[in-house]
């Protein structure tokens, strides 16, 4: 049904994507993997016809025959979800009028029959209380919810087509197998072909009928789910599928049984109109010296408002912190929005050990080049901003300002979330070689199970 | 019930904030050097004739009370005699705020008329990647300051086009065309760089909303770049320029000070000038206090209209 041959594109002198082919036939869910910067959201805006400005490309792209590249108008019969349900609808118009939209421009139905229209699809994609959710603005709405709102929206027009590009990437796990649900009701009810995107080869496994894995703008290997998944042929794909943790490590067992942070009873609230909201109770657990402890939980249970309780920045709780430590440290999942972004990375590293006076120009510079090798930097990153470096070389400058604070006791907050797969690995390594090297204890906050039972020693729920 | 809430709490904080004013107003008696009890009996000046006047006044009494009791008379509207005039301030006040509102509101429509489309329009060339050389005359006019620039105002329209008689001033309670026609070069001159400041500020806004991700959503679903244009980034993009507006006002406020000099029209910016020169207090006073609230009032409207219009303001207490 869907044609991509020989397609290539370029944005300036920058290849972006060469000499792909990829077929999609009736009803099928055709996934592309690949981590960020190999095409595969490119590949997906030039069929929807978002090419951006200055593109230029070579190839052909058939929906049933027909040239997608050369049409003139959009008539949706490609409809696409993004990655990003929090800013994808339009603050400012309600959920309902913003799937409206759609049938106004495509359709001559009058208002009526749009919005009994609207009411079945809402419906469809489970959101129940559906003539309500109708009136309802963006930020009234949870992560979920609009992501079901996003998919409404791509449905409502029986399009032939659906791409959907990393849609559950930013969901809980559990909101994210509902979408998965959806998303597979949808195809079998509606028939619908769909080109799924996504950097996690978990959630493509139950979904796809085919994988297509890009690398580079590149395809570098395509076939049936099963012959990717059980006999991946390119080194590229094996390093995909390995990257993807597994398996459980061997418990560390403490020398000193003492406590480092002892937590009892504690309870977690908020103010709402002056009112307590309780949000979690009866937390209870020690953290010991040495360990790596991983502090998992549903969003909303305040693994992070119990980190920052620990770190004595939220005072929002009743009960027992008793800490046993002198310096504490926190790396946090934006790496970005957590460094200056007009310093540079000497200036960034250089703070902490000024801020202690007791060192001269250079000591600090000299300590600042240690460290920055043994996050496994180089000095020529010395004299870039925070954004001129990649998401996992940003981490690694975190958890250096940790080191360089003389840390003791590192909360890691999702420090790996928001990187690719085979990047994800080499920070989980650098976190364990630093817990090693400088017997630091971690407590590492994330929803992802996976991620938790390769570097943990210890399991904490809340 | 959550806005009625939200209307209240800015009520309250609209009161506390004229309060605040009212303090600031008082104490500028206390601050600025000089007893006006000595200048009040000038050569018939002796040691037990100040301290019975100072009785007599009131003066002697701790400073809060005498707060209170200049509160509670200028709420009900005396506020005391001009040392100049010998003229009840009130009377001053009512005489000189109508010239000084109407060229504020003037000088308002004509920044909200011209700026927002224009900086639409900019806004617009923009996303078609046109030319931008009247963005860079835009910043150019912003720049001049608006005396020089009412210089060359009453050049053009008093002496080349002779639209009006530059000095000729035609009060309102006589001729209120003639009063309007003279007013507006006065406020094209304090207009004029607000309206290049509010256009680069609202092209600036919806710029911004281009990149947004409903943007590209919108466009995924087939509708036209006017159509998102109109129905999507406008609003997106105008929510802030009401906020923007709101302080504007203020800037218009101060700008009348200057441009009724300039103009030489006996408005409250004029006033409060000569008021000053002359260590008139009583009518510095009150005319503070009463540009102060003009502002605050204004910008307290501005909240509400604003959170009409965004819905995601909510009454902010509490965690997110």
């Amino acid at each position: 049904m869907l044609n991509i041959k020989n397609f290539s594109m370029k944005i300036g002198n920058k290849q972006i994507i060469e000499n792909i082919n990829i077929d999609v036939n009736d009803g099928e869910i055709v996934a592309i993997v690949g981590e960020s910067g190999s095409g595969k959201t490119m590949t997906a805006l030039n069929v929807v016809g978002l090419t951006p400005p200055g593109t230029v490309v070579e190839g052909e792209i058939m929906l049933d025959g027909e040239s997608l590249l050369e049409r003139k108008k959009n008539d949706y019969s490609v409809s696409i979800v993004f990655q990003e349900p929090m800013t994808s609808l339009n603050p400012l118009m309600k959920a309902g009028e913003q799937i409206d939209e759609v049938l106004k421009l495509h359709t001559e139905l009058g208002r009526k029959e749009r919005y009994n229209k609207i009411i079945k699809m809402l419906k469809n994609v489970e959101l129940i209380r559906a003539k309500e959710i109708y009136n309802k603005y963006p930020h009234e709405l949870s992560g979920g919810m609009r992501q079901r709102i996003m998919i409404a929206m791509a449905m409502i027009n029986n399009p032939k087509l659906l791409i959907l590009d990393e849609p559950t990437t930013a969901l809980d796990p559990n909101v994210q197998e509902q979408i998965i649900e959806i998303i597979k009701k949808l195809n079998k009810q509606e028939k619908t072909s769909m080109i799924f995107i996504s950097h996690d080869l978990n959630i493509v496994k139950n979904i796809a009928n085919k994988i297509v894995v890009m690398n580079e703008g590149r395809i570098v290997e395509s076939g049936t789910k099963d012959e990717v998944v059980r006999t991946p042929k390119h080194e590229y794909t094996i390093k995909l599928l390995n990257a993807m943790p597994k398996g459980k490590k061997m418990r560390r067992t403490s020398n000193d049984d003492s406590p480092m942070i002892m937590i009892s009873d504690v309870d977690l609230y908020y103010y709402e109109n002056r009112k307590k909201n309780i949000y979690n109770t009866s937390i209870d657990f020690n953290v010991y010296r040495g360990e790596i402890l991983g502090l998992v939980g549903r969003s909303g249970a305040g693994k992070t408002s119990l980190a920052k309780a620990i770190l004595g920045i939220n005072k929002n709780y009743s009960g027992k912190i008793i800490k046993n430590v002198n310096r504490c440290a926190m790396v946090f999942q934006d790496p970005l929005s957590s460094l200056n972004p007009v310093r540079t990375i000497r200036w960034i590293l250089s703070e902490p050990l000024k801020v202690q006076k007791k060192y001269t120009k250079e000591e600090i510079n000299m300590e600042i080049k240690r460290i920055i090798n043994e996050v496994g930097l180089e000095e020529e990153h010395f004299d870039r901003y925070p954004s001129e470096l990649s998401g996992g070389q940003r981490q690694r400058v975190c958890i250096a300002l940790a080191l360089l604070s003389e840390a003791e006791f590192i909360v890691a907050d999702e420090p790996v979330s928001a990187l690719d797969v085979t990047v994800q690995a080499q920070i989980l390594d650098l976190l364990l070689n630093v817990q090693k090297e400088y017997g630091i204890t971690i407590m590492f906050i994330s929803h992802d199970l996976r991620v938790v039972e390769k570097i943990c020693d210890r399991i904490i729920e809340i | 019930m959550k806005s009625v809430l939200y209307i209240i709490r800015k009520i309250v904080s609209l009161i506390l904030t004229l309060l605040l004013v009212s303090v600031i107003a008082f104490f500028v008696y206390e601050i600025i050097p000089g007893d006006s009890v000595t200048s009040m009996l000038g050569t018939e000046y002796t040691e037990e004739r100040a301290e019975a006047l100072r009785e007599e006044l009131g003066y002697n009494k701790p400073i809060y009370e005498r707060y209170l009791i200049w509160l509670e008379n200028f709420v009900t509207g005396d506020m005391g005699e001009s040392v100049n005039y010998k003229m009840p301030v009130a009377d001053i006040i009512a005489d000189k705020l109508p010239v000084t509102l109407w060229l504020g509101l003037i000088s308002m429509l004509q920044i909200i008329i011209i700026s927002i489309p224009l900086g639409v329009w900019f806004a617009w060339r923009e996303h078609k990647g046109k030319g931008i050389f009247i963005e860079y005359f835009n910043q150019f006019v912003m720049s001049i300051p608006s005396f020089f620039l009412g210089i060359i105002i009453i050049y053009i329209f008093g002496n080349i086009l002779k639209l009006f008689t530059p000095g000729q001033y035609v009060d309102y309670k006589e001729n209120i065309v003639g009063f309007i026609l003279y007013l507006i070069p006065a406020t094209i001159t304090v207009a004029i760089s607000k309206i290049s400041m509010v256009a680069k500020f609202t092209r600036n806004s919806m710029v911004e909303q281009l990149q947004a991700d409903y943007v590209r959503t919108a466009r995924s679903k087939g509708a036209s770049e006017l159509r998102i244009f109109l129905h999507h980034i406008l609003r997106n993009g105008l929510t802030p320029v009401i906020t923007f507006l709101g302080m504007v006002v203020a800037e218009v406020m101060a700008g009348s000070i200057i441009v009724e000099q300039v103009f030489n029209i006996p408005g409250l910016g004029r006033t409060l000038v000569v008021a000053v020169g002359n260590r008139d207090l009583p009518i510095v006073q009150a005319i503070i206090v009463y540009m102060a609230a003009l502002v605050i009032i204004v910008n307290f409207f501005v909240d509400i209209v604003y959170k009409f219009i965004d819905p995601r303001i909510t009454i902010g207490m509490g965690r997110e």
